[in-house]
């Protein structure tokens, strides 16, 4: 990782650009200049607006204020045609690509080699082959993108903007979906692509291992605002950055006491379940859990954690297996049923699993409570027992809000999971499974949701904690269970593993113990 | 004494009904769309009065007095509408679980052929007969829904369209019926004879009917906003997802409602019978079974305003079919309501920015 | 044994399948770019309307045909303005517009025209073939062409399956999905004014109920690919069509109001027969849902 070496004009600076949604400035005269060979990268929480600036460059929005200068002449980017022609090109976060076409035809979209009007394929396919040959991304052309995995797919994405002739790549999030193998393949496309001509790479992301790893030069962004912009030599460690992310310091070892972990509380063994497409995606799965100990299950999304987790809750039945809860085989249970046993669950998508958005915080905390007695007056719900039971809750789970009439897909993020913890928490439960719990968080929600999940943890319940977030999993499991195509790999401890074993493990290494 | 009048108990029912905070925004749709017909039954009467030569004033005459202009009129319109409330009530029910009940016709004709057969062949005394008309019409029309949304529920089959086709195929029984085994001999329209046990008038055009629909209003708000069940059907409908990570079973719940929503569609087929037409007539069940959908969207699912679109709908349709004695011919009333419609959903969006 | 009433009948029923195959055609279109109207019926039905106003008030076949195709254009234009400049529920917005134009299509006849008409004019067929079926097979060829070979299918394609990845290709996602919506919208008049004019040569109320839901389940049954919906709209129309004959001859007796409802009829078998059998829902992805650069 060197200094970026200052030549003649930048290749691209952005100059004071304000960006305004509603009167709230998503970006705030943000300043940002990028020169030839550099990886550079705009590090923020959500909401600090970098996915914005970033669409400005790439023309899906325009600036209100600030200009643009690329090669040091002034531009201006009125659409993502406009950009392509500039040589600019956004590989997405959320992937554009169309499922229903094969990866050669979503590459070429809009930019096709015709006669007439007619495609000209061989064209097209050679065209893309020499790309694929000069930066080593190799995909199959023909296939259709849901088959392809996360990796394949993001380099369909890359290919499409080179195809385009970028020179400018952006990133946006684009280690999120990768086991930690593809990751250093990407980080070594990137290094060779800054390497063969294309220029500058910014890159967007909230992960700082990631951004150490790779950076020539940072921005971070605050609330849409520049806090830093640092050189290589200046970036320094995850702390530092990670307080300029925030605003202040933040602790990231949390205070995790020693427990012992008592009777086993919760099993599952052999589970093999089937997902909607028919796909056997869990092939034997087996573990148990005991009180007062969190058990994490780390694995890149795809891998069964799905299917497991709707096994576990009872909204699938497994094909095979058993679920064994306090000694008692329950797989025959409904979900319904296991939720009276004690069972809790923090879903991985909260807007859609988790709360009902139109729904005022009052009702979806009476969610799952509104047949029991002491909310229901003879046939009807009582009405003043569901007002106060909210009002307790969102107290006591530090909500940011006091009307518990308002809708709660109105709140932010943070606090829309803190509803869904509050909600699942509060009927005090034995066995917690939360599934992604921060994804999407902002750091200071982060922290205070690992808080409450080590604070059940010393309650002595039971927690079963599935993560894409290898360091929330390090940190909080006692124990990790790596998963890879369905099946439990090892079960790993969670003090003194390394990441880099895990790491392998993720992506179906199998080791010899 | 007092409690034993009608007239106490309607006011008691109006009463049920809750004002709150966005009865304002929930009127200026109504009030665009006031306007909206007004300048589309300007435009239309300005082209018919040139091609028929009849009076400008003289339609908005004719429409105005088949709507209101005598007793009879007003009663009339208050009955067809409401046979459009009482569907608009089981849309109601069902769209809030998040399933559209579109067979609104198809039910009230099942509805109406279990009516009017209870009344005509059971050799029971005459109120028994009604009941087990009224009931049988719940029941049947209720359960014909309610596999419908099991098929959805097991085969992901788009209630949408089966309860759409079943209904027009349950219309064309119905027409079956009055046409053979049950017509009148020596009419010249296919019709049944007079269904004993119908409703006598109260007023000019108006019988009992109304307070079946008038009860519903406040039953159908309860269940939906108070009780458990009513909790359940509102959270399968806008988040499903989050009812079954709790437990509940969307699928009963769909099938559940979809049960009570064709069961009170099957309640306004009776009811146009035995308290509207007295027998079932060709024409029947007419579209007030459509027509529901607007007056449901149009008061954006809340019964308790679904009286008020439905009494609007109804004024437009009985006032275009005054116009049938200029030679008009009824479908006119139809295009108001689809202007109507139209006009409210981009009001509606207007009014709500997201 | 003497098989040419059998051929000649199998091809006079043949000829009168382009009602239902153009329809589901134009509806495809429409559907692929992810445009999803249900008040399709309402096309055909102002169709049947014009087309005998054309007839009527210009003397020629060509210009009733030509007008059925205009009127269906007319509506198209107002129900693209309001699913997709605007975003209004289309499920909303097409009962609307059911309404408006099934009324109007009555409306307006009964209006314009005093009497019953008839069309007098012969159309020329090849036993029963006429040129609009042949067109109808051309239109179907060139759609598939269209969307598997040109750039432009690829557009029409991305609209309706990720138009997020269309916009970004730099693709106009209104433009696409305005083009297909009026292509689809003035077939299905052409088909409502051909079968006015040249099936039944003259109006009558309500004369294409059904065809309209008919085709819409018929692509979805089809799973929105071009042959299997000519396909299976051909064969669709093909049952009707015999079983109305069948009817005249009196082999199976349907109560003759269980004869007008054989679309609809027909129309839950076929969903019930692709839900129980089909896992895999093939609709474009963003179907129904109104794009809206964010």
């Amino acid at each position: 990782m060197q200094d970026a070496t200052k030549t003649e004009s930048p290749l691209l600076e952005m100059k004071g650009i304000t960006k305004r949604f509603k009167g709230i400035a998503a970006n705030d005269h943000i300043d940002l200049i990028l020169r030839c060979g550099e990886v550079h990268s705009i590090l923020g929480e959500n909401g600090a607006g970098k996915t914005t600036l970033m669409n400005i460059l790439s023309g899906l929005y325009q600036p209100d204020e600030g200009e643009i200068f690329i090669d040091g002449k002034k531009v201006t980017i009125k659409s993502p045609s406009d950009a392509v022609k500039l040589g600019i090109g956004m590989v997405h976060q959320h992937l554009k690509l169309v499922d229903t076409l094969r990866v050669w035809e979503n590459i070429i979209i809009g930019y096709e080699p015709t006669t007439f009007s007619f495609i000209r394929r061989k064209e097209a396919k050679t065209k893309i082959k020499n790309i694929q040959q000069r930066f080593g991304l190799y995909v199959d052309l023909d296939a259709k993108p849901p088959s392809l995995t996360a990796c394949d797919r993001q380099k369909t994405e890359i290919l499409k903007v080179l195809y385009r002739g970028a020179r400018i790549l952006i990133l946006d999030e684009p280690t999120s979906l990768l086991t930690p193998n593809e990751k250093e393949k990407l980080i070594q496309t990137i290094k060779s692509m800054t390497a063969e001509g294309i220029c500058s790479v910014p890159f967007i992301t909230h992960k700082l291992p990631d951004v150490l790893e790779l950076s020539t030069s940072l921005t971070v962004l605050r609330k849409g605002r520049v806090v830093a912009t640092l050189n290589a030599s200046e970036i320094g460690t995850e702390e530092s950055l990670a307080e300029k992310m925030v605003g202040r310091p933040v602790l990231f070892r949390l205070d995790k006491k020693d427990l012992t972990p008592g009777n086993t509380m919760f099993a599952v063994d052999g589970i093999e379940a089937f997902d909607e497409r028919g796909v056997k995606t869990v092939n034997g799965v087996s573990l148990s859990i005991n009180e007062g100990e969190i058990l994490g299950i780390a694995g890149v999304s795809g891998n069964g954690q799905k299917e497991l987790a709707n096994v576990i809750m009872g909204l699938i039945k497994p094909s095979k297996g058993k679920v064994i809860f306090k000694g008692e085989d329950i797989t025959r249970s409904n979900t319904h049923a296991r939720r009276d046993r004690g069972f809790a669950y923090i879903p991985d998508d909260r807007m859609t699993e988790g709360i009902v958005p139109d729904l005022s915080i009052k009702e979806n905390i009476l969610i799952g409570n509104h047949r029991k007695a002491m909310f229901t007056n003879r046939w009807l719900i009582n009405d003043a027992a569901a007002c106060k039971y909210a009002e307790e809750t969102i107290k006591k789970f530090n909500v940011d809000t006091l009307d518990i009439d308002k809708p709660v897909g109105k709140l932010s993020g943070g606090n829309i999971q803190k509803i869904v913890l509050a909600r699942e928490l509060s009927r005090d439960p034995i066995f917690i499974l939360a599934d992604k719990p921060t994804r999407g968080l902002d750091v200071g929600s982060q922290e205070y949701i690992h808080s409450i999940l080590l604070k059940e943890r010393e309650n002595r319940k039971a927690i079963l904690l599935i993560s894409e977030d290898l360091d929330e999993t390090m940190m909080l499991s006692d124990r990790i269970a790596v998963i890879y195509e369905g099946k439990i790999i090892k079960i790993l401890p969670g003090k003194g593993t390394t990441k880099e074993e895990i790491g392998l493990l993720m992506a179906g290494h199998c080791t010899a113990s | 004494m007092a409690s034993f009048s009608p007239l106490f108990w309607v006011r008691k029912k109006l009463e049920n009904i809750h004002f709150n905070r966005d009865t304002l925004r929930s009127l200026l749709p109504a009030l665009i769309s006031v306007v909206a017909v007004f300048i589309t039954l300007c435009i239309a009467f300005v082209y018919i009065s040139i091609s028929t030569g009849t009076g400008f004033f003289d339609l908005w005459g004719s429409f105005y007095y088949a709507a209101f202009g005598s007793a009879s009129a007003i009663g009339r319109m208050l009955t067809k509408a409401t046979h459009i409330l009482i569907v608009t009530i089981g849309l109601i029910i069902a769209f809030k679980s998040g399933l559209f009940n579109l067979g609104g016709v198809g039910q009230m004709a099942v509805g109406a052929i279990l009516g009017a057969g209870a009344g005509l062949f059971l050799p029971l005394p005459i109120p028994l007969r009604v009941i087990i008309g009224f009931g049988s019409a719940f029941l049947v029309s209720g359960a014909i829904a309610g596999a419908l949304g099991w098929f959805k529920a097991r085969f992901n089959i788009d209630e949408i369209f089966t309860t759409l086709m079943v209904g027009f195929v349950l219309v064309a029984i119905l027409n079956y019926f009055i046409d053979g085994p049950w017509g009148q001999t020596g009419s010249a329209e296919a019709k049944t004879p007079v269904v004993p046990g119908s409703f006598p008038y109260m007023l000019p055009g108006l019988t009992p009917l109304i307070f079946l629909a008038l009860a519903l209003i406040p039953i159908a708000y309860y269940l939906l906003n108070r009780t458990p069940l009513g909790f359940e059907m509102r959270l399968v409908g806008s988040g499903k997802s989050v009812a079954q990570n709790q437990g509940i079973n969307a699928s009963k719940i769909a099938i559940i409602s979809m049960i009570i929503s064709g069961g009170i569609c099957g309640l306004a087929g009776a009811g146009q019978v035995y308290g509207d037409m007295t027998r079932i007539v060709v024409g029947m069940p007419g579209y007030f079974g459509f027509y529901a959908i607007p007056a449901a969207v149009m008061v954006n699912y809340k019964p308790h305003y679904a009286l008020f679109s439905s009494i609007f709908l109804s004024i437009l349709i009985m006032g275009s079919l005054g116009l049938t004695s200029v030679g008009i011919i009824s479908d006119f009333g139809e295009v108001l309501i689809g202007i109507v419609f139209i006009v409210t959903i981009a009001v509606n969006r207007l009014g709500r920015k997201k | 044994m003497d098989f040419t009433p059998v051929i000649s009948a199998a091809f006079s029923i043949l000829g009168l399948s382009p009602l239902l195959v153009l329809s589901s055609i134009g509806i495809l279109i429409a559907n692929k770019s992810g445009v999803f109207n249900i008040g399709v019926q309402g096309n055909i039905a102002i169709g049947t309307t014009f087309g005998i106003l054309g007839v009527s008030f210009f003397g020629s076949i060509w210009a009733g045909l030509a007008l059925g195709f205009l009127a269906g254009l007319a509506v198209a234009i107002v129900s693209a303005y309001l699913t997709i400049n605007k975003p209004y529920d289309q499920l909303q917005i097409g009962f609307g517009i059911w309404f408006v134009t099934e009324g109007l299509a009555g409306f307006i006849y009964f209006m314009s025209m005093n009497s019953a008409f008839r069309v007098e004019e012969t159309f020329p067929s090849f036993n029963g073939l006429d040129i609009i079926f042949f067109s109808t097979i051309a239109i179907t060829i060139v759609y598939y062409f269209v969307i598997h070979r040109t750039k432009y299918g690829l557009a029409v394609v991305a609209a309706g399956e990720n138009p997020g990845a269309a916009d970004v290709a730099g693709i106009s996602v209104f433009r696409v999905r305005w083009i297909c919506t009026l292509v689809g919208g003035s077939l299905l008049g052409l088909a409502g004014s051909w079968f006015s004019i040249i099936v039944l040569r003259h109006f009558f109320y309500n004369m294409v109920a059904g065809y309209g839901w008919l085709a819409i389940l018929t692509v979805i049954f089809a799973g929105f690919a071009a042959l299997p919906t000519f396909l299976s709209a051909l064969f669709f129309s093909f049952l009707i069509g015999m079983q109305t004959r069948i009817q005249v001859y009196g082999f199976l007796p349907l109560p003759r109001e269980i004869i007008l409802v054989l679309p609809y009829i027909f129309g839950v078998i076929l969903l019930i027969i692709s839900g129980v059998l089909r896992k895999k829902k093939s609709a474009p992805a963003a179907l129904g849902h109104p794009y809206e650069r964010e």
